[in-house]
């Protein structure tokens, strides 16, 4: 069974926006999924349809097997969700917030909770609406986290947050992966270093639709920066690589951004004598502005 | 087990895993790591790093694939007796000296100069191994 399916899960609001278009996702159980995209690409809708927040206007989504516009409360109850904006209630504490929300669960453990609690640098007691803002993205963590539940979504879980505090809330993120392989994560995100640290897995959003999904270190063993130079003053303007997303020409230096099944492709491909051709790693973030760029050359034309 | 410095870019078009592996691969090729030697445990290494225990897990075996290592259940990953692929290794140094042959040309060095290049590393990379070697036999 997935963690996580859709199936041509699709939403629209009002005046006709597509917020989420045909989006088929499939997480294995015990991945690490990375959604990304830029503002307004319909992240937190496709979040909200999964954790059955919305009704879609087609289409399907199962977290466990099962849609949870339909949960019981025995299956949310393995399922943790830290949405976008969340604010959690100013004047209670992280213990008054444990103690109600243990009322949704069998086997809630509030010595425990309040012990983490202390453990990640908050007070328990104190109203969390005197805490920092990272505090705060750390308490909703904190009590999403503690049922242990088996599939965990965060919406943006970090945004707004300074290096450090976006470092801590990594490091408890990747201290529950530790201690928890086998549950699952759907995390939107901005942030490329996040990604890079703790998904296996990355799916790009633009306009509504998951135009990409891979496995990461697939996107960067396979995504190359191709350079010819060609003897004398110019390129050839017909230059054709394999994989090839685009090409840019300066005098005799044509750079092309590929994506290549492997770097051995290009040893079949002929150039004029006296042509030299070179291959560069890309950095992650620049594999994913070429991505997105490239769809965004693509949805222009069609 | 030694407290090995490892060094992760997150930023860099090289997956992480495989960040790990060459580093991993230098340490035994300095003989910073010996032949035995324990590799950092995966919780520790995740969490030193701060990145996913299941990147370091990949790591480790494909070096247990080409051999370097050799991973014990419940025991941890250890620096692996046949840790010599010979084809493997020709086939990525090639890669590498290919690399090398073409920047060298493009920034007009000749190839004698190349090769001394090479060799200076060579020796360093020695020099390094026996200083560390008269270190351990103190």
């Amino acid at each position: 069974m997935k963690a996580i399916e859709t199936y041509d899960l699709t939403k629209s609001f009002p005046l006709n926006q597509v917020a989420v278009s045909g989006l088929d996702l499939s997480l294995a159980p015990g991945t690490v999924y990375g959604l990304m995209g830029r503002n307004g690409a319909g992240k937190s809708t496709a979040l909200r349809l999964v954790m059955g927040l919305l009704k879609p206007d087609r289409g399907r989504a199962r977290v466990l097997g099962k849609s949870m516009w339909h949960a019981d409360r025995g299956h949310r109850s393995s399922i943790g969700y830290v949405p976008q904006h969340q604010q959690l209630p100013g004047r209670m504490s992280i213990e008054d917030l444990g103690r109600y929300m243990g009322r949704f669960y069998t086997d809630w453990d509030q010595d425990a909770l309040v012990r983490l609690a202390k453990h990640w640098g908050m007070n328990p007691s104190l109203p969390v609406g005197c805490f920092s803002r990272g505090d705060q993205r750390k308490a909703a963590l904190l009590l999403a986290i503690h049922p242990k539940p088996l599939v965990l979504i965060l919406d943006e879980p970090a945004a707004g947050l300074d290096a450090v505090a976006r470092r801590v809330f990594l490091d408890h993120l990747i201290d529950y992966i530790q201690l928890r392989p086998e549950s699952t994560l759907l995390i939107s995100t901005h942030h490329v270093g996040d990604i890079a640290r703790i998904a296996q897995q990355v799916g790009m959003m633009d306009r509504g639709r998951l135009t990409r999904s891979a496995r990461l270190d697939d996107l960067q063993d396979r995504m190359k920066k191709v350079q010819v130079v060609y003897p004398g003053k110019t390129s050839p303007s017909h230059l054709q690589l394999p994989g090839m997303l685009r090409k840019e020409s300066m005098g005799p230096v044509t750079t092309a951004v590929c994506e290549l099944e492997s770097e051995q492709i290009l040893e079949g491909i002929q150039l004029p004598h006296g042509a030299r051709i070179q291959i560069f790693p890309m950095s992650l973030e620049e594999i994913f502005l070429e991505l997105f760029n490239n769809q965004q050359i693509q949805a222009n034309l069609t | 087990m030694k407290n090995l410095f490892y060094h992760i870019d997150v930023y860099s078009g090289l997956p992480v895993y495989r960040q790990l592996m060459d580093q991993t691969k230098h340490y035994i090729a300095s003989g910073t790591l010996l032949l035995g030697d324990q590799l950092p445990s995966i919780r520790e290494l995740s969490t030193r790093l701060s990145i996913n225990p299941a990147t370091i897990v990949k790591a480790y075996s494909e070096l247990q694939t080409s051999g370097v290592v050799e991973i014990k259940q419940g025991k941890g990953a250890f620096v692996a007796q046949g840790c010599r692929d010979v084809q493997g290794q020709k086939l990525q140094v090639g890669k590498i000296a290919r690399q090398l042959a073409v920047e060298s040309q493009q920034l007009g060095l000749e190839l004698e100069e190349a090769q001394d290049l090479l060799e200076e590393e060579w020796i360093r990379l020695g020099r390094e191994a026996s200083r560390r070697k008269g270190m351990q036999a103190h």
